[in-house]
């Protein structure tokens, strides 16, 4: 959708900015910005189910500029997906060029006003987020305006107006639904002052969300007015760090809940204990029907969220963690908790050595929600679906992880990571397989690093998974040698030398014995100024990308990929 | 403005954003029904590629019939099966003598797999030809997920068998087929395609889950037998009619194959965007009610 009216109006912000940024940098105005893309070219590779879109060439782009000015500010995202790369985005479909995302801010005094595109989030946005994720393909972000103001010291207040951003079709595209929101947070250490004599702090907020939209249906009265609040709590002190929030949503029914009138809830704990060398954590979540997006019939789990869940389980970086059995938040239902413990045994000690040794334990785990089924006469009278109580789990184990991780230094030029993981994954949830058995993993992966001189250094990783479900075991090896500060290569290969996929068995003239693919890539990479380029050439697992408990589908494909990003 | 004052008018702000429903149904509660679609419901076509030497598609098979078995989806759903490839669909030597003799291959099914690859083997399938995850051709295991990504949305149009008539002495099918514009079209193309199929076709099946894996009288469902206008269909809208626009496209006389079982055959129609081909409505109707 276009906006004609605004995007002139920014346009003639954004040339006087440029102006000024040349002409007057000297009187504050500055114009700065950064370009982003990620293209391939598809090569056709029957073996892993490659993808290969119609235009063999694939790119997203895209191009941020903002001018600042004193109290002033304003921005243009350009997009572009020409076609967008395979799999991506997650949601709603992107297509073409064109204006992405536009604002203007100014701060006067106290008060800061946004008008047009923003992104913002109350607490840990369990009621409300607008943000972007743009390697996952999510953008929420608000059209509207924004009114941030602070009364008194302490005291923060804000108010949001807006719809969302839902696709991307030559310009972004909206969804019908409007949403409000005001929040209140008040930091007792800096209203206080003075009289605040605790060695922490007390944060205590509170927000309100209503979405709006329209009933149209012919069969049910549906809320036009769907509203939820949160209240959160936050303590902070030298050593410790504690959260809670608890979120509440009246009836909502939606395509992702089936239509139920039931109302949805949602609620995390947290606490943290830090001193030197010495680091705990524990955690719980309970969700309840917490889907809360501004079209009840979005087309996609992934499209005009308002809110956001936030997970409770380590995001892993290694390889084959990440992208093959992560973990996404289930917002219809979970209860999940969290429990990790760092320590550094010093320099010196029986365990530390000359360098020290870090010892990391992590485990979590998430469960259905405990619910009962209300039948069908709930169906024909108040269809409020389910009954269920916080924090009491279900039979159903969606997840569980447990993780250690040995980190040490053992020369001058080496340092050595283990880290073992033990995963139960319930594939058939967490990533939509129905039927697929329930994958029990074990994964050890060893990490290295060697400095060869102050420029010249190798980095390598050597991944096992084992596992006799799904896809079958897994081997990986990565190793990445840089050359500061402008060079870098990497070659990587994925081995899935048990496959038990049973499609592979049968292509070809009665071939039945397992498949052993390998997915070479390798990698060059040229780092100058503000200037990144990477080229990667060879296979792409079909995988999972997950980001903060949101994860898509990643098809597997074969080519040549470039990524530059650039900063001015 | 007094403390009481923004007091009241909060809490007022906070009311006006809630409509709590205590009765969904409304005072004219006539119960029951599936979740409800603003508009017109946009059915789902599944269309299964598969073939009688495949030993996983059965279990394909099962899970398209579960998902049209599943209350939730129910009608919202249109099955067809393409038996497809030579590999898997061809009929087995020496012929005449009942094992693996049919061939459900049809030319549109051999059209469409060239258009859209069924990659590493089958079974494989469609959800009205939408991507799904970056992908046309789905495995059978993201086929829910596929199903109810578009489970719920309101359609473009709609589309019905206004005639249905089938000349027993002959073998004639005669059809017409309405379509009713209830969104705008944004000038996009849409293109009109009826398939013939039959239901419950008994005969040989590989399957990989049967003991032993040759199964003699598997029963075939949703076969695809031809279509009534071509393989890829006629252009039906322009993509300028107007909401409320109704169209009625007449189908050339289909002669049916005399061993075909007429009580079993049913008919499919459906609309796809001609440029993207996504399958936008499908309806289906027994050719004997």
């Amino acid at each position: 959708m276009q906006h004609p009216t605004l995007g002139r109006l920014l346009a003639t912000c954004l040339s006087v900015g440029a102006t000024f940024a040349t002409l007057h940098a000297q009187d504050g105005g500055s114009l700065h910005g950064n370009f982003s893309t990620d293209a391939q070219y598809y090569l056709q590779d029957s073996v892993i189910g490659a993808v290969m879109p119609p235009q063999r060439f694939a790119a997203n782009a895209w191009t941020n500029l903002i001018y600042t000015n004193k109290n002033f500010e304003a921005g243009i995202r350009f997009e572009s997906y020409e076609p967008p790369l395979a799999g991506y985005p997650a949601g709603q479909p992107y297509k073409g060029t064109g204006l992405g995302y536009r604002y203007i801010k100014y701060t006067m005094s106290d008060l800061e006003v946004t008008f047009g595109n923003f992104f913002d989030q109350f607490g840990q946005g369990m009621v409300f987020r607008a943000y972007e994720e743009r390697y996952l393909g999510v953008d929420n972000a608000m059209d509207g305006f924004r009114v941030r103001y602070k009364p008194h010291r302490g005291v923060y207040l804000k108010g949001v107006v807006g719809q969302q951003r839902f696709g991307f079709d030559n310009g972004f595209t909206k969804g019908v639904g409007i949403v409000r929101g005001a929040d209140a947070e008040v930091s007792f250490n800096e209203l206080l002052d003075s009289a605040w004599t605790g060695a922490g702090n007390l944060i205590l907020g509170a927000s309100f969300v209503s979405k709006y939209q329209a009933d149209q249906s012919s069969q049910l009265v549906l809320p036009e007015n769907v509203g939820t609040w949160a209240a959160r709590l936050h303590y902070t002190s030298p050593k410790w760090d504690f959260y809670t929030e608890y979120a509440y949503k009246i009836n909502d029914p939606n395509s992702r809940n089936g239509f139920i009138y039931k109302p949805g809830q949602a609620m995390m704990v947290n606490a943290t204990y830090s001193v030197k060398g010495l680091g705990a954590s524990v955690g719980a979540h309970s969700f309840d029907n917490m889907f809360y997006q501004s079209d009840r019939t979005s087309p996609s789990p992934f499209d005009l969220n308002i809110n956001f869940l936030p997970p409770l389980t380590k995001q892993h970086t290694y390889n084959l963690p990440a992208t093959l059995y992560p973990y996404a938040t289930q917002p219809n239902g979970e209860v999940s908790g969290q429990g990790e413990l760092f320590y550094k045994f010093k320099k010196g000690s029986k365990l530390g050595g000359k360098y020290g040794t870090k010892v990391a334990v992590n485990y979590s785990v998430a469960y259905a929600l405990d619910t009962t089924d209300l039948g069908v006469a709930d169906d024909t009278t108040r269809r409020l679906g389910y009954t269920s109580k916080m924090f009491v789990p279900g039979d159903r184990m969606y997840f569980s992880d447990f993780n250690l991780e040995l980190r040490k230094k053992v020369s001058e030029t080496w340092e050595l990571a283990l880290t073992y993981l033990n995963l139960v994954y319930d594939i058939d949830i967490i990533q939509g397989k129905p039927g697929k058995p329930k994958v029990y993993a074990d994964m050890v992966i060893l990490e290295g690093l060697h400095n060869f001189n102050d420029k010249t250094s190798l980095r390598f990783e050597v991944q096992h998974l084992r596992t006799a479900q799904d896809q079958g075991n897994w081997a990986t090896a990565l190793a990445e040698l840089t050359f500061s500060p402008h060079w870098f290569l990497a070659a990587m290969d994925q081995f899935n030398y048990v496959t038990m996929g049973n499609e592979f068995h049968y292509y070809g003239v009665g071939d039945t014995s397992p498949d052993r693919l390998h997915y070479p890539i390798g990698s060059v990479g040229y780092i100058r100024g503000g200037n990144r380029f990477q080229m990667n050439y060879g296979r792409q697992r079909a995988g999972i990308f997950c980001v903060g408990g949101v994860c898509r589908q990643v098809p597997a494909s074969n080519g040549l990929s470039l990524s530059i990003t650039s900063t001015f | 403005m007094k403390p009481l004052s923004i007091l009241v008018l909060g809490i007022a702000a906070l009311l006006a954003g809630c409509d709590i429903v205590e009765d969904p149904y409304g005072p004219s509660d006539n119960g029951g029904g599936p979740p409800p679609v603003e508009g017109v419901r946009r059915r789902i076509l599944l269309e299964d590629f598969t073939g009688h030497r495949c030993i996983y598609c059965p279990e394909a098979a099962t899970i398209a019939q579960q998902l049209k078995d599943d209350p939730a989806i129910g009608e919202d759903l249109v099955v067809v099966g393409l038996h497809v490839t030579d590999f898997f669909a061809a009929p087995v030597p020496p012929l005449g003598d009942g094992y693996y003799d049919n061939d459900f291959r049809t030319t549109a099914g051999t059209t469409y797999i060239t258009q859209w690859p069924v990659g590493s083997g089958l079974p494989k399938g469609m959800v009205s030809r939408k991507p799904f995850n970056g992908s046309i051709m789905l495995g059978r295991d993201a086929w829910e997920a596929a199903v109810n990504d578009l489970l719920g949305q309101e359609a473009l149009m709609d589309l019905w068998f206004s005639q249905l008539d089938h000349n027993t002495s002959n073998g004639q099918v005669n059809a017409k087929v309405k379509v009713s514009v209830a969104k705008d079209l944004a000038n996009a193309e849409h293109t009109l395609v009826v398939y013939l199929v039959e239901d419950s076709i008994v005969g040989w099946q590989s399957d990989a889950n049967s003991t032993p894996s040759e199964i003699e009288n598997y029963v075939h469902r949703h076969v695809l037998r031809g279509t009534m206008n071509g393989t890829w269909g006629e252009l039906a809208l322009a993509g300028t009619e107007a909401v409320g626009d109704t169209l009625e496209f007449t189908m050339p006389t289909y002669t049916l194959n005399s061993g075909w079982n007429a009580d079993h055959m049913v008919l499919v129609a459906y609309l796809y965007n001609t440029a993207t081909y996504e399958v936008m409505q499908v309806v289906e109707k027994h050719l004997h009610p």
